[in-house]
């Protein structure tokens, strides 16, 4: 059963990472990362890791939502015509992929395996205690990374030309109102 | 176990729930239309069985003979997988659900986080079906929908966090145990609050319902389905409507807790009780300005839900 659940999760996890990297349409593309996403959840549940695939789910599933109402934002309407993926691209995303893919190959192939699925079943509490004690110090550099982002992002998001009121939809009810 | 009876087990299962699911919508839409005919002074439907309950199931025929026309300009694909999306939280919710002592199809050890997760995989199927209509009004109703979700679904976390604190576990089982003798309505109101008003907005009902406000986007997301497809997301909103109403019973009424009557009779009972409360709230309030809704969270909700979480932490767990 658990070799069953694992096929499924990694066929749907290459599948949707394939769909992800060669769609030409960008809403193509995020749909196929959030099934990626889905298979990378499935993976975690035969080997005891429910608590992580359901974090899988919560965190990603919903951020690729989020990153879809970003790419319908950001790009260029799907039906103007597309600049085509030239050798000099594609050579550079390659070489990228490589010196990331091959010390994180290697680093899995030097992993010994245990073989089969392990009794143990880490609990939350378990894991909180770990948190919370133990990997302390890493835990608290994640936390301020991730302010650090947040407080990038608005920094960037209000950066925005002195005269440049833009009015909340608050205002807008008012002035139109008003008028 | 063999793989043979771990699949006939699943199919068997799965059956029953989305049995239960075709029948409860079929229910709630008649529930729907008598309680706002009720308040607006009107019998509602009459005419097919008695009180008029088999309406809806001539509703169903009928929509299930409908054509279901594929515009030519979608992007035919994702149009098409849209509904199955957004339906399949829908059964997966249902199951997790403990209706009474060791009665549901899974109490899963992450049970609550699990509830939140799932629910999440439906609006990008909202997204999905707005972006592939090809029509604006669509594509505005799904917009609306994902950033209502999104900003709601932190303090009704808060909330759900706030629980799990009380209970000490995950497991939706146990969180029932812990409200044996007092329900956590009692203990903890405004999570109760904070929870009701942020599964209303996240099931885009009114007065939450800008993603299909039809008098300003037709009919939002679904506008282009037609037939069974549209019968879908029909599908996929009564039974998040009941999913809601469930999962509130769960952690704020004490679930299958009860004197005298059956456990299972008690878990209905509660739950078809928060269902009529939802819709008596829908024909009641109109509906929220996009401002206001966001207003709401970030400024009322999300404090709100973070300072109760504090005082509930060091009043629970403070060791005083």
């Amino acid at each position: 059963m658990n070799e069953f659940l694992f096929i499924i999760g990694a066929l749907i996890t290459l599948g949707g990472g394939i769909l992800a990297v060669i769609a030409r349409n960008l809403f193509h593309a995020a749909l196929g990362l959030a099934a990626a996403l889905a298979g990378i959840a499935c993976l975690f549940v035969p080997i005891g890791g429910e608590l992580i695939a359901v974090v899988q789910v919560l965190v990603y599933l919903g951020a690729v939502a989020v990153s879809i109402v970003f790419i319908l934002m950001l790009s260029p309407p799907f039906y103007l015509k597309r600049a085509h993926r030239n050798a000099l691209k594609l050579s550079g995303a390659v070489g990228v992929t490589l010196i990331v893919a091959v010390p994180l190959f290697a680093a899995v192939l030097s992993v010994k395996s245990h073989g089969g699925s392990s009794d143990f079943v880490p609990t939350i509490d378990q894991l909180g205690r770990a948190l919370l004690t133990e990997f302390v110090f890493p835990f608290e550099i994640i936390s301020v990374l991730l302010t650090v982002a947040i407080i990038g992002a608005i920094v960037i998001a209000r950066d925005l030309p002195e005269d440049d009121h833009i009015m909340s939809a608050a205002e807008v009810a008012e002035k139109e109102v008003k008028a | 176990m063999t793989i043979f009876e771990i699949l006939l087990r699943i199919v068997l299962a799965f059956g029953i729930v989305v049995t239960f699911v075709a029948l409860n919508a079929l229910f709630l839409v008649w529930l729907e239309r008598k309680v706002s005919a009720v308040i607006q002074n009107r019998l509602g439907p009459m005419e097919v069985g008695p009180l008029g309950l088999f309406q809806t199931l001539a509703d169903a025929l009928k929509l299930l003979g409908k054509e279901m026309i594929t515009p030519t300009s979608v992007d035919r694909f994702v149009f098409l997988l849209a509904p199955i999306i957004t339906f399949l939280p829908a059964p997966l919710l249902v199951s997790a659900i403990p209706i009474a002592q060791g009665i549901g199809v899974s109490d899963l050890n992450v049970g609550a986080l699990y509830l939140m997760a799932v629910s999440n995989i439906a609006f990008i199927g909202i997204l999905m079906a707005g972006w592939s209509s090809n029509n604006k009004y669509s594509l505005l109703g799904a917009i609306r929908a994902v950033a209502q979700n999104v900003s709601y679904e932190i303090p009704m976390l808060l909330a759900v966090l706030t629980i799990v604190l009380m209970a000490g576990s995950l497991k939706l089982s146990e969180i029932v145990k812990a409200q044996e003798t007092i329900p956590f309505i009692v203990l903890q109101p405004v999570a109760f609050l904070i929870y009701f008003i942020c599964s209303i907005a996240e099931s885009n009902r009114t007065p939450f319902d800008l993603p299909e406000a039809e008098s300003e986007l037709v009919a939002g997301y679904h506008t282009e389905f037609t037939g069974m497809r549209f019968a879908l997301f029909f599908l996929a909103e009564y039974t998040q409507v009941f999913v809601l109403s469930a999962i509130i019973t769960t952690f704020f009424l004490g679930g299958w807790n009860g004197p005298l009557l059956h456990p299972i009779v008690w878990f209905f009972l509660k739950t078809y009780l928060v269902i009529f409360v939802v819709m008596w709230l829908r024909w009641t309030y109109p509906r929220l300005r996009s401002d206001q809704l966001m207003n709401f969270n970030w400024r009322v909700l999300l404090p709100l839900a973070i300072l109760n979480l504090l005082v509930s932490t060091v009043v629970y767990r403070g060791g005083w």
